[in-house]
């Protein structure tokens, strides 16, 4: 039986290859995709590893302090750190600029986390774009660094300080504690750990060298793993997306494949063959097909994979260096893959085999019945007999149409998907930026700082205004609305207060109610108000208490004596990087000059020179006041965006290309099956162009049927999605599937000679 | 002489969508060793549903059906029917029902295949029963390439290559020219003379039954009336007479 299998592939050579390149391009794309996983995960990490270096962990002291003799010692001896680099930062004045500064000892850590090459020797310093241009510096010019004459021996091009407009320079650390007086000693170390260490393991031993020691883990930062949630989702999505499509591929050409055997088997169960001759058979087939087309599919992927990767490095945002295929767990999908495909064409096989010798088959049905008359009634004679004809065939060939249904859906899902998400991220941006430029500050501030830079900033540009925010709750708090106390969370620990001037929040836009005082006023956080049920116009009860300050926690509470006040909620903000209740600074409900703790932010509609100059000069007094335009993050955001949908986009088509080649091999078939009838027609007295036309409406139909059950599904899926995240739904976009429509529509016209032919009689005869 | 197989009132009931259709109507038959019958009837008699339970390819709805004077319950019931196929029936369509992919030898071998035969074995029989069909040298030859009357020589030596004791023929002349049809009967005689063959011949062509020893006349899924061919007469004009007496019969 097996040698009848083997001959079966030989003989039907177009659906063997049909088979084997389905098989190849699906082990093929999971491989690629499995292997792009993990370059671009590792890629992240060099990225992030741009940003703090090539390093785990980022040590320095809590209160900024020197640190103490032999800590470095100590680090080196920590177990399980591998490298150790170290330097001193301070601020600095170059040529009347406040300027972050870097002392460093040379070394790669350091390097790969300044993004400096030359080494930094005795009269050198390696100043920052941002800097250079704003001091009109090149390579080779002499500056002044707190009275030091250094020589500018690079210009760091793509620094993450010039970003945040923030000035940088690197020197070596003996000239930065010469230059501020100060011994030559440490006060930031960059460790590297063994591979095979535990992070958290090395973190607690790095800790256990001083308690105000802080340890940064460049894994847990929040930054990669909110970016990296957002990428292994996005990978989810391609996944689904070529599991599907390939698996439903590799369904189709096969169930194509028992198709053609159909009638043999049969035959053979006629002679007395059993289920098991029938699946030696086909077993035989599909090992030697799965055998093949795996095994073409992963050598490929392991050879072109890299290669592609390679071209395509920069589109696909990857470092080069860690562009390598892995081997060994590509092997183990690849087998994965085998071993599905095998048990799915063995259970595919297994129906086939079951089918009894030349039974009778049941006349027409009540279904048929009614499918007939409804065509009958409903169409012109000429498209009943197109339909008519064609029903079974769909019937048939239903995994095909499911393949090219598929492959229309998700491309019409993707591209609205992708801009759901790309909207979405903006939105994050814009819910936090509520002008185009936001200016920030590390350190908290006293509200009279807060008040001093808002009229500086407010001389340069008249639309700033402030959102400031604060966790000292000792002069006011605020338990929430008493009948829903039993369930709120907020109930003892109070909510965060922010205050912000709410005539420009309304001039900015960021809130919708016109008012002339905006005293009795709130802005709810998104979640407060829904937790509240509470929407702009409604009256929010604050409850609070005067002086808590020895009061402990919600027990406590209950002796005070407690105040509430009506309040008209004016605004809701979505972000919750800002205060649960924010509040007008003119409410009679703070006194302001006894809060110190403020963490503020700015917001302007734009910077001038002007404006730039005097928040370069503000540094002096604030260091770490830094600022970035809205415009910048969206087309960062773009960027990354475009990149991602490009390889969902190249995925989809790379399936069409070969779902439509399947397409087109059973469109083929089916006309080749129903010459006869088209001939019939012919010799019954149906002109040859007539019979033509019944044949195109057949195959536009055959297309058409894929085509627009795929936009169906896509509804049907963008409608759950959408109503699965509570949102809108976006509206239907035609656009992306146009394109697998121009290509099937090429597909079809490919045909136009086969079905010139097919009922030219002559042509038969002969 | 023994009977290969007998049916006794045999009954079968199709659901063809949701209302029963009775095809067979209490159906009796016999076929004595080295006989050969055959089955007449018009459209919709009941021929292939007769020849389907024959052929174990469908079970009864009701009567009993002897396999070589054993009873057998189990005719046409899965797995049972599979062995009983294997080991006891040969098939001949209409359409021969040969595997295009296949040679002539790989076609004619299958059953041979089937039923595990040793490759030696397999190869001496196959040429063996080539040889009595007379296409000993087609053996290699692709089946697409041969003539309508070459294939049914092919189709009548796979169904004899295992010996079984009855050959079941759905009109097997039928996709063949008077000539060629006639030969292929002739090869059924062959077939009984030198082997003792006792075949069924399901067909609607007086001509094609004049071959038989016998005739049974089929007629909405009841058999109608019976003929036994006498030597020298002009049998196909006295059956197509039978034939017509039956149709005014039934109206």
């Amino acid at each position: 039986m097996y040698r009848f299998g083997v001959k079966f592939l030989t003989k039907s050579k177009k659906l063997t290859f049909s088979c084997l390149a389905s098989i190849f391009f699906a082990v093929l794309a999971i491989v690629v995709i499995y292997n792009f996983y993990f370059i671009s995960q590792r890629s992240y990490m060099e990225n992030i590893k741009d940003t703090f270096g090539d390093c785990d962990y980022l040590v320095s002291d809590a209160d900024y302090q020197d640190f103490p003799e032999n800590l470095i010692e100590n680090i080196k001896d920590t177990k399980g750190a591998k490298k150790v680099s170290y330097g001193h930062w301070a601020y600095t004045n170059v040529e009347d600029h406040l300027v972050y500064t870097v002392g460093v000892k040379d070394s790669d850590m350091n390097k790969s986390r300044y993004r400096y090459v030359s080494d930094v020797t005795e009269n050198r310093i390696i100043v920052n774009w941002k800097l250079a241009e704003d001091l009109q510096l090149d390579v080779g010019n002499k500056v002044t660094m707190e009275g030091m004459e250094l020589e500018v021996s690079e210009i760091l091009a793509d620094d993450n300080f010039s970003l945040s407009n923030l000035y940088m320079v690197i020197v070596s650390m003996d000239n930065l504690c010469k230059s501020q007086g100060l011994d030559i000693v440490p006060n930031y170390a960059l460790v590297k750990k063994e591979k095979k260490e535990g992070l958290n393991e090395v973190k607690e031993r790095l800790q256990s060298l001083g308690e105000n020691l802080d340890i940064t883990a460049v894994e847990e930062l929040d930054d990669y793993q909110k970016i990296m949630k957002g990428f292994r989702g996005f990978m989810k999505i391609l996944v689904v997306v070529i599991v599907t499509v390939a698996g439903l591929l590799v369904s189709s050409v096969f169930v194509s494949y028992l198709k053609k055997y159909q009638g043999d088997t049969i035959v053979l169960k006629t002679m007395g063959a059993r289920k098991g001759h029938i699946l030696q058979i086909f077993f035989t087939s599909a090992m030697i097909l799965s055998t093949i087309g795996c095994s073409l599919g992963y050598l490929v992927a392991m050879v072109g994979g890299r290669g592609v990767f390679l071209l395509f490095a920069s589109e696909l945002e990857l470092s080069k260096e860690v562009i390598q295929m892995n081997a060994g767990n590509s092997f183990c999908i690849t087998v994965g893959i085998w071993i599905a495909i095998n048990l799915f064409l063995l259970f595919t096989a297994w129906r086939y085999a079951k089918k009894l010798p030349l039974q009778m088959k049941p006349e027409k049905t009540k279904e048929t019945k009614i499918r007939r008359w409804i065509l009958f009634y409903t169409t012109k004679k000429d498209t009943f007999i197109s339909l008519h004809l064609l029903i079974p065939w769909i019937r048939e060939n239903i995994f095909f149409l499911f393949t090219i249904a598929a492959i229309t859906m998700f491309t019409f899902v993707s591209s609205a998907f992708m801009h759901d998400i790309e909207k979405n991220s903006l939105s994050y941006y814009k819910n936090l930026y509520l002008s185009e430029v936001m200016i920030e500050n590390d350190e908290t501030m006293s509200y009279k700082d807060i008040t001093d830079i808002q009229e500086k900033l407010e001389s340069q540009q008249k639309d700033t205004f402030f959102m400031a925010e604060t966790p000292e709750w000792g002069d006011i708090i605020a338990v929430g609305i008493p009948d829903k106390k039993s369930k709120n969370w907020w109930d003892g620990r109070g909510f965060s207060l922010g205050i912000s001037q709410m005539d420009r929040l309304y001039e900015a836009k960021v809130i919708k109610v016109k008012k002339e005082s905006y005293q009795d006023c709130v802005i709810l956080r998104r979640d407060v108000a829904d937790y509240y049920g509470l929407k702009v116009g409604d009256t929010y009860t604050l409850e609070y208490f005067d002086k808590m300050e020895n009061v402990e926690w919600v027990e406590e509470y209950e002796n005070q004596e407690k105040h509430t006040k009506d309040l008209e909620v004016v605004g809701i903000m979505e972000s919750t990087m800002y205060s649960e209740i924010v509040f007008d600074i003119t409410s009679p409900l703070f006194h302001f000059s006894t809060l110190e703790d403020f963490s503020v932010t700015f917001f302007m509609s734009e910077t001038d020179k002007q404006t730039e100059s005097l928040l370069q000069s503000l540094r002096w007094e604030i260091p770490t006041l830094r600022w970035q335009n809205y415009s910048d993050v969206e087309k960062q955001n773009s960027r990354i965006m475009r990149e991602r949908y490009f390889m969902i986009r190249a995925v989809l088509y790379s399936l069409a290309l070969l779902g439509g080649i399947g397409w087109l091999n059973s469109a083929k078939t089916m006309l080749r099956d129903k010459r006869e009838i088209y001939l019939t027609l012919r010799r019954i007295g149906i002109s040859d162009k007539r019979v033509q036309k019944i044949i195109w409406k057949q195959i536009l139909c055959y297309l058409m049927f894929g085509i627009v059950l795929g936009i169906l599904f896509g509804i049907v899926a963008e409608w759950f999605l959408y109503f699965y995240m509570e949102e809108e739904f976006p509206g239907i976009s035609i656009t992306p599937v146009l394109g697998i429509l121009a290509y099937m529509l090429m597909l079809a016209a490919t045909l136009w000679r086969f079905v010139k032919d097919i009922p030219d009689l002559e042509r038969i005869r002969v | 002489m023994s009977h290969i197989i007998e049916m006794k009132n045999i009954h079968k009931i199709y659901n063809n969508g949701g209302e029963p259709l009775e095809a067979l109507k209490g159906v009796s038959l016999y076929l004595e060793e080295g006989e050969i019958l055959a089955i007449m009837g018009s459209s919709g008699s009941g021929k292939s549903t007769l020849l389907h339970i024959l052929g174990a390819m469908d079970k009864v709805s009701e009567g009993e059906i002897y396999l070589n004077g054993e009873l057998r319950t189990d005719y046409g019931v899965e797995p049972s029917a599979t062995r009983i196929r294997q080991e006891n029936i040969g098939f001949v369509f209409q359409s021969f029902k040969l595997i295009t992919d296949l040679s002539v030898e790989e076609n004619v071998s299958l059953p041979l295949i089937l039923a595990g035969e040793k490759r030696g074995k397999i190869k001496e029989k196959t040429r063996q029963i080539l040889r009595l069909v007379g296409i000993e040298e087609k053996a290699n030859s692709s089946v697409t390439r041969l003539s309508g009357g070459q294939q049914q020589r092919v189709a009548i030596a796979r169904a004899l290559i295992g010996n079984p004791k009855l050959l079941l023929a759905d009109e097997p002349t039928g996709n063949l020219d008077y000539n060629t049809a006639q030969e292929i009967m002739q090869l059924f005689l062959d077939m009984k003379e030198q082997r003792g063959q006792s075949s069924i011949i399901v067909t609607h062509d007086p001509m094609i039954a004049s071959f038989a020893d016998r005739i049974l006349f089929l007629h909405d899924g009841r058999f109608m009336g019976e003929y036994q061919n006498q030597k020298g007469e002009n049998n196909i004009d006295c059956i197509l007479e039978k034939f017509r007496q039956i149709q005014k019969k039934v109206g």
